[in-house]
């Protein structure tokens, strides 16, 4: 799992976005935008966001994982 | 209605429907229910348990189809317009969840290559950036 707070954020936008209601996506949508804006601010080249995403799409498996384990208590 | 638009009359309300707003509505909302079911079931074959190739060819076909009929929606949208709703969902909704299937296409079926992915971690998040497998 990322050890980087603004990671774990763009992990979590991204999962709102992806499991939310139709009505609030695209808010959700400008939230993991300006979570990724953020990361780019500090870049000197300028990746897309598609491909910001992609990068940490591995690590968004194993985060995506761990939500569910932190849910298995819950039941 | 004209006489002109008698005669055009049953083949637009075949094709376009009474209301085709409502038409498209309808058929946005049908999509989201396939999307969150697609959701569900990806939650379950490839996140909790390691997706097998078969897994993985399931998951392509059915992220290319849902892409296709939300790229298709959206641009009936733009033909037809878009109803006020009582749920409150913008047109623009269609095309964050279009671009958000097209990320979970890009994350499981067109990974980055691994140097460029190293590098790329370096660049953005030079804290946490190491070698990967």
């Amino acid at each position: 799992m990322s050890r980087s707070p603004l990671i774990e954020a763009i992990h979590e936008a991204r999962y709102d976005l992806e499991t939310c209601a139709p009505h609030e996506k695209p808010e959700l949508r400008r939230k993991l935008d300006e979570l990724i804006a953020q990361a780019l601010a500090r870049c000197a080249s300028k990746p897309s966001r598609h491909e910001v995403l992609n990068l940490l799409y591995d690590d968004y498996k194993e985060f995506r994982k761990m939500k569910k384990r932190q849910e298995w208590p819950k039941l | 209605m004209t006489a002109l638009e008698a005669q055009w009359s049953p083949a637009k309300h075949l094709i376009l429907g009474d209301d085709p707003q409502q038409r498209i509505f309808g058929e946005v909302t049908d999509w989201f229910r396939k999307v969150q079911l697609f959701r569900k079931q990806e939650d379950e074959r490839m996140f909790h348990r390691e997706p097998s190739d078969e897994d993985l060819t399931i998951h392509k076909s059915l992220l290319q189809r849902l892409i296709v009929d939300g790229e298709h929606l959206h641009s009936l949208i733009r033909q037809v317009g878009w109803p006020e709703n009582n749920e409150g969902i913008a047109p623009e909704a269609v095309a964050v969840e279009v671009e958000t299937l097209r990320d979970t296409y890009r994350g499981w079926h067109e990974p980055m290559p691994k140097g460029e992915r190293e590098q790329m971690m370096k660049e953005i998040f030079p804290d946490v950036a190491k070698p990967t497998d």
